[in-house]
């Protein structure tokens, strides 16, 4: 019982890639940058965009198979879409966008009525009823786009960066009470959605998601937990969603090499051989006035390009021989007395170092 | 100092030259109005002939509006949203006649519907129907010249329109006409509006195509611009008199309109 997606989806030159599975009741994640192709998928999968090869299966229904020549219309899928700026229907009241759907079902006026009432109730938005969507808040809109997608009991519901529109208290909010939202809904056949969101921010995903799937460039290039992206972030992406440093390189036993004759120590647990990536905590990494003396091995001469502050935490940027961002605390900082141009030594244990190879 | 003088010598041109410009439009309607024949207006404009060609007049120019509403939307659609091969050409053959001269409209319709015309021989032939000197050939006359106000105007707001609305009510189930029917019309209701006022301005005007295609019967295809054209050679306080009604129909509803639908449309294309 689950939303099947393997599809190769060509957009004016562009092509997205993807293949991934959603349980009924499970939240998948749609993460990458900008352009990466995520709202493409949703098209896709809403039936907004035919694929070009693949398929697109709910349980044992085909909603799009370009072999089989099968497409099966938007109306006809029970998609469940919520758009990245709600999309409420202007000369509608917020009653009669959410009824808009089961109007279109032939619902008769009062039973769609009634529905819409209690779907916008669900959400905590009943008092606004009547109001047209102009004087809507950010918050209460994305509600009634909500009630209006839920009320008709989709099997999948699609969420496009559902908090990115928000203001911040109102995000926090609804970081909150969406997941409940979402696990509280029901299919007509009395069992939860499948759920795929589009999100760029890690923490959204974190309290949405139960899977990330990481697209860039049209590719999948990663899937997992966030724990396990956290861990072994694959690309420069990722680690910067996580806040991990990344660095590709080639594996020689023990050795990782970032450059050329820039080696760096890794933990036994890595020993390989080939192209690899290592991730490197931007915490894990200290920063020194002149050359340590002692034990670690890994140290190497840098420069600082850029000290960023956020809530008690800075974070220094470094470039040459390789770019890297490290952790400091206010006070460390101060100590270090460093500012940018200056130089400084890194240094960072060999355990701290997980490396991945490639393939 | 400088600058500001030469902004206010700038300011200065441009200003006559703007008011040369709205004089052009301001002063033959002062003369319309200076010449008028006041003191038997009255008794002019009740009389018959006036009487039955702005009857005419008024019932000719709403129809064409209509017909222009129900084929000139669609059409519309069609030209902004489906691939139909030589859209383009289309687009521009439809809107041809609004630089077109009228007597040129008038004998293109003829050679289409009149009784030995493309269309017009078999329609005579099999169902005895012949439009030319008929009130519906005045109808058909002010459609094939107003229309495209109605289809440029939809046509631009089709296209501004953001296709996403459509999309979404898609996904919450409606039909391809439920979707047009209750999220894009409303979307461009304005446009449509403002089109039809548009439309039907150019149609209560008409004069060459009818006059070609329809002929000056009185009571069945002689319209007020017409009326007045011939009058004029008769008769011209009669031939004021009716300018000037056509003026004051038109001004008014125009002036009415102002700032709602018309110039919202116009400026933005509608919505």
């Amino acid at each position: 019982m689950s939303l099947n997606v393997e599809a190769v989806i060509e957009i004016a030159g562009f092509v997205v890639e993807i293949a991934f599975e959603v349980e009924r009741g499970e939240t998948v994640a749609l993460v990458g940058p900008n352009g990466a192709g995520k709202s493409t998928v949703l098209r896709a999968i809403a039936g907004l965009l035919p694929i070009t090869s693949g398929h697109v299966v709910f349980d044992d229904q085909t909603w799009d198979d370009p072999i089989d020549d099968v497409f099966l219309a938007a109306r006809d899928r029970q998609v469940g879409a919520l758009f990245q700026s709600y999309l409420l229907f202007d000369h509608l009241s917020a009653l009669d966008n959410v009824a808009f759907g089961l109007r279109a079902r032939r619902v008769d006026r009062q039973r769609a009525s009634a529905a819409s009432k209690s779907a916008l109730e669900r959400l905590g938005v009943g008092a606004i009823a009547n109001q047209m969507p102009a004087g809507l808040s950010g918050g209460q809109a994305q509600r009634v786009a909500l009630a209006r997608a839920l009320v008709l009991e989709p099997v999948v519901v699609l969420l496009d960066e559902p908090l990115a529109a928000l203001d911040a208290t109102t995000r926090g909010a609804v970081r909150h009470d969406l997941p409940r939202w979402l696990n509280e809904s029901r299919a007509a056949d009395g069992r939860p959605p499948a759920r795929v969101v589009v999100t760029h921010d890690p923490v959204d995903a974190h309290a949405l998601a139960d899977r990330v799937i990481v697209l860039e460039a049209g590719r999948v290039t990663q899937t997992g937990t966030l724990g396990d992206l956290a861990a072994r972030p694959r690309s420069t992406f990722v680690a910067d969603l996580m806040g991990t440093n990344v660095l590709h390189g080639v594996l020689r036993g023990s050795v990782f090499e970032v450059a050329e004759g820039i080696e760096l120590i890794v933990g036994a647990h890595a020993a390989g051989d080939g192209a690899a990536v290592a991730a490197i905590r931007p915490a894990a990494i200290s920063l020194h006035r002149s050359q340590p003396e002692g034990s670690p091995r890994n140290v190497w001469k840098t420069r600082v390009v850029g000290v960023d502050r956020s809530n008690d935490r800075v974070r220094v940027r470094l470039d040459a021989p390789f770019s890297l961002v490290v952790e400091v605390t206010e006070a460390g900082l101060a100590a270090l007395a460093v500012t940018v141009d200056d130089h400084v030594w890194a240094s960072v244990k060999a355990s701290e170092i997980s490396v991945v190879t490639d393939g | 100092m400088t600058d500001r003088r030469h902004t206010a010598e700038t300011s200065r041109v441009l200003m006559v030259l703007g008011v040369c410009g709205a004089l052009v439009f301001v002063l033959p309607l002062v003369a319309l109005v200076v010449r008028a024949p006041w003191r038997s207006a009255g008794e002019l404009a009740t009389s018959g002939p006036i009487r039955s060609a702005l009857w005419l007049s008024i019932v000719t120019s709403l129809v064409a509006t209509v017909v222009s509403i129900v084929l000139g939307v669609p059409l519309a659609w069609v030209l902004a949203r489906s691939r139909l091969p030589g859209r383009r050409l289309l687009r521009t053959i439809c809107t041809l006649s609004m630089v077109l001269p009228p007597v040129v409209a008038g004998v293109a319709l003829f050679l289409a519907v009149g009784r030995r015309g493309l269309i017009g021989e078999p329609l005579d032939r099999w169902f005895g129907i012949t439009l030319p000197f008929t009130t519906p050939a005045v109808v058909l006359a002010q459609v094939f010249v107003a229309m495209p106000f109605l289809v440029l105007t939809v046509d631009a707001a089709l296209e501004q329109l953001d296709r996403r609305f459509e999309d979404a009510a898609r996904t919450l189930g409606g039909s391809e006409w439920f979707v047009f029917r209750h999220v894009t019309l409303p979307a461009i209701r304005p446009a449509v509006l403002t089109g039809a006022v548009l439309t039907w301005a150019r149609a209560l005007g008409e004069f060459g195509a009818t006059i070609t295609f329809a002929g000056s019967l009185p009571g069945v295809t002689r319209t007020m611009p017409l009326e007045t054209y011939l009058a004029l050679e008769t008769d011209l306080d009669r031939a004021v008199l009716l300018s000037l009604l056509l003026v004051a129909i038109s001004l008014t509803v125009l002036y009415a309109l102002r700032g709602r639908w018309v110039g919202a449309a116009l400026r933005g294309g509608g919505a």
